[in-house]
């Protein structure tokens, strides 16, 4: 349905230029400006009221009541918050690399927001590739590349440990990531989101049902690249004051917050769309927004129940347990396909 | 590379005022130098200049986490100097308030030990319970965390009936909500960063001077209210936990155990609490005109020992006579806990050193005085 509505927005806009005497490509730049604005909208929607229920879930998970002052059940929380942090004048730690300092936040949201053109919404992707699961893979596993860099510029120790703590952390997910969804990619033969949907409608089984263990896995290694709880050892507050963010105040800690969002959103969309039958079945494109709502609670709840991992034993954990465990899925789900 | 990192004082971990400097290489932590005395009052030298009854609210504020164990050890030390005995009701009273306060105290640590791990909603949930507690203080008390309640020769106020069966509920649900934390604190990630964690031996625990859960959790069973049981504890039921581990777990479950004992005295307490009068005859209220004819016996001397939450509280009190103390000292068990920390961070990481500060369970009021 949004695919049709995208497709016939389009035609509008491209006759509509052709009609005023302008090119089919200037009409279809307009038509992507538009869309890339919608998706800006969208995911601020997503940042703002995803902000809200996570406060309200952890909240209620505390036995407090999270926000319930600034508008109607404290809906409008976040974007008090927002505001807040663009009133706040920003400090620049002594000897940080103020160029590399600044850029850090802007190219954080530009990555995560270009992995964005691959992810769908509903029926609908901006771009369509039959590599897009790698492609969106290889832009998220530039984040601690960034983390690292913005760590460095700000000159200080807290910040660098944590960019450390990140760089070590990419061992821990970006095998996972791979591994555990690799089985999908065998059944599917591609490595494309659309296909993969596609697939789980004409079998009539979500992938859930014939990937368990990969899913949990994959669930498991998404967390991880979100560094949220208990994979947050790269911001520990008890540890680290904020980690790799120590520095960052105002409207830059208000962007990296909106990136990781950003990606939060992009992770959920995958799995509800790899794992949980996409927009194909179940409720239709309603469906697939009520995935992607549910899966980010999910990710709520792990974070108010869960502890921080050591790195150490993380990474031992990972690459003696989950690893194997990964590649045995790999393995059984390549000979079960053999076998049929 | 070693480097060099302060943690502390102003830093979201520390449980007040600790600085430490850390010597790190990457994560491990090649040195530590714990630094204390932010909040440094001399509370020793202002109560030389102070009425007798008039330290009662300063002694308040040396555990503020566990006002009332300090209170009743410096009251309990003038009544010792004067040779006042106080009645029986008083005495269950005084035992209910210092076990309230143990759980109370204990709880705190539960929080603050599950938010240094990163876990902050067990600590909501700690502080919820602390919260009943709390009320109930203020409901017998006036005070919250500091409460001037007990005088030399008994309390100032009774307690009625209703005050105990709320308590006698809240202890209920206290037990029952363990259970909750429990379930939270516990499975793989929590095992791992506390087991064979900042492990003390029995040897180090007794050359240090390690004295409360901290030293039952290296295998020493030592514990003044079995010791030399003061108030009632003589006739009521307990055990006393002791671990052999000595690390970050032991200590974990150590006071949890102590939580249970202390919910059982409290019940115990609440059951044969007598009737009778709170204040001995010749107590000496804090009405001013019997309180300023407070005179203590030329140079008498006190020196009482208390079990306080985090270890042996004792205070000596040198007297000359006159309306103020001649010399009063204080020994806080946190102070003496922390000097083995350089000890047992050593070869660690950033991570453990956080998880054995919050196990050593210091109260930056007490340590730095």
């Amino acid at each position: 349905m949004i695919n049709d509505m995208m497709r016939g927005l389009m035609n509008l806009i491209v006759s509509t230029a052709s009609a005023i005497g302008l090119s089919e490509d200037i009409g279809q730049i307009i038509f992507y400006i538009i869309i890339a604005l919608f998706a800006f909208l969208f995911v601020s929607l997503y940042a703002v009221f995803g902000g809200w229920g996570e406060r309200k879930v952890i909240g209620r998970s505390h036995s407090r009541l999270g926000p319930n002052m600034t508008g109607p059940f404290g809906l409008l929380q976040t974007v008090a918050d927002v505001i807040k942090f663009m009133t706040k004048s920003v400090i620049f730690p002594k000897g940080s690399d103020k160029k590399i300092f600044v850029t850090i936040p802007g190219a954080m949201m530009l990555v995560n927001f270009t992995a964005l053109l691959f992810v769908p919404f509903g029926s609908y992707t901006i771009i369509n590739s039959d590599y897009s699961l790698l492609i969106i893979f290889a832009l998220l596993s530039l984040g601690p590349t960034l983390m690292m860099l913005g760590s460095w510029a700000s000159n200080s120790k807290y910040s660098t440990l944590g960019g450390l703590r990140g760089a070590s952390l990419v061992f821990v997910y970006e095998v996972l990531l791979s591994l555990s969804i690799a089985g999908v990619f065998l059944i599917t033969g591609s490595f494309s989101i659309a296909k993969a949907v596609q697939m789980q409608s004409d079998l009539g089984l979500w992938f859930i049902v014939l990937q368990p263990l990969g899913f949990v896995l994959f669930l498991m290694a998404m967390i991880a690249s979100f560094e949220r709880n208990p994979f947050d050892m790269t911001e520990a507050d008890s540890e680290l004051v904020s980690g790799w963010r120590t520095e960052y105040g105002g409207i830059y800690f208000a962007i990296t917050l909106f990136a990781e969002y950003a990606k939060l959103f992009i992770g959920c969309a995958v799995i509800a769309s790899v794992y949980l039958g996409g927009w194909l079945g179940f409720l239709g494109e309603a469906g697939f927004f009520l995935k992607i709502i549910l899966i980010t609670i999910l990710m709520y709840y792990v974070r108010a129940a869960s502890m921080r991992w050591r790195l150490d034993h993380l990474l031992a954990r990972v690459w003696n347990f989950y690893v194997p465990l990964a590649l045995l899925n790999f393995l059984v789900t390549y000979i079960v396909l053999m076998v049929i | 590379m070693e480097t060099y990192l302060n943690m502390g004082p102003q830093h979201p971990s520390m449980h007040g005022v600790l600085h430490l400097k850390l010597t790190i290489d990457g994560e491990n932590i090649k040195r530590v130098e714990p630094e204390i005395g932010f909040i440094h009052r001399g509370i020793e030298k202002l109560c030389e200049n102070r009425m007798y009854f008039k330290i009662t609210p300063i002694l308040n504020k040396v555990d503020y986490i566990a006002a009332a164990s300090w209170e009743c050890l410096y009251v309990s030390t003038v009544e010792k100097l004067l040779n006042i005995e106080i009645p029986e009701r008083a005495k269950y009273i005084r035992v209910f308030m210092l076990e309230m306060q143990r759980i109370m105290s204990h709880l705190f640590w539960l929080g603050t030990l599950s938010q240094d791990l990163g876990q902050p909603t067990s600590f909501v949930w700690a502080m919820r319970d602390r919260e009943r507690f709390l009320d109930i203080f203020e409901e017998i008390t006036g005070g919250r965390m500091t409460f001037g309640y007990m005088i030399f020769g008994g309390l100032k106020f009774d307690i009625e009936d209703a005050t105990f069966e709320r308590s006698a509920k809240l202890i209920d649900d206290v037990e029952k909500n363990l259970k909750e934390f429990i379930g939270m604190l516990s499975g793989s990630i929590f095992m791992g960063r506390m087991k064979g964690i900042g492990k003390i031996t029995k040897k180090q625990a007794l050359d240090y001077g390690l004295t409360g859960p901290n030293l039952r959790a290296s295998g020493v069973q030592y514990d003044i209210r079995k010791q030399e049981p003061y108030l009632i504890y003589d006739r009521l039921d307990f055990d006393i936990p002791v671990r052999e581990e000595g690390d970050c777990y032991a200590r974990y479950e150590i006071r949890l155990e102590e939580i249970r004992q202390s919910i059982k005295m409290v019940r115990q307490v609440i059951r044969d609490m007598p009737k009778g009068p709170i204040q001995a005859a010749n107590s000496i209220t804090i009405r001013p005109p019997l309180a300023l004819s407070l005179r203590t016996p030329e140079h008498g001397e006190a020196f009482c020992r208390q079990e306080c939450p985090r270890g042996e509280g004792a205070i000596y009190l040198l007297s000359d006579g006159s309306n103020y103390p001649y010399r009063m000292r204080l020994r806080g068990p946190s102070f003496i806990n922390l000097q083995l920390l350089p000890e047992i961070c050593k070869d660690t990481c950033i991570a453990d050193v956080v998880a054995i500060v919050a196990t050593l369970d210091p109260v930056f009021g007490e340590s730095d005085r």
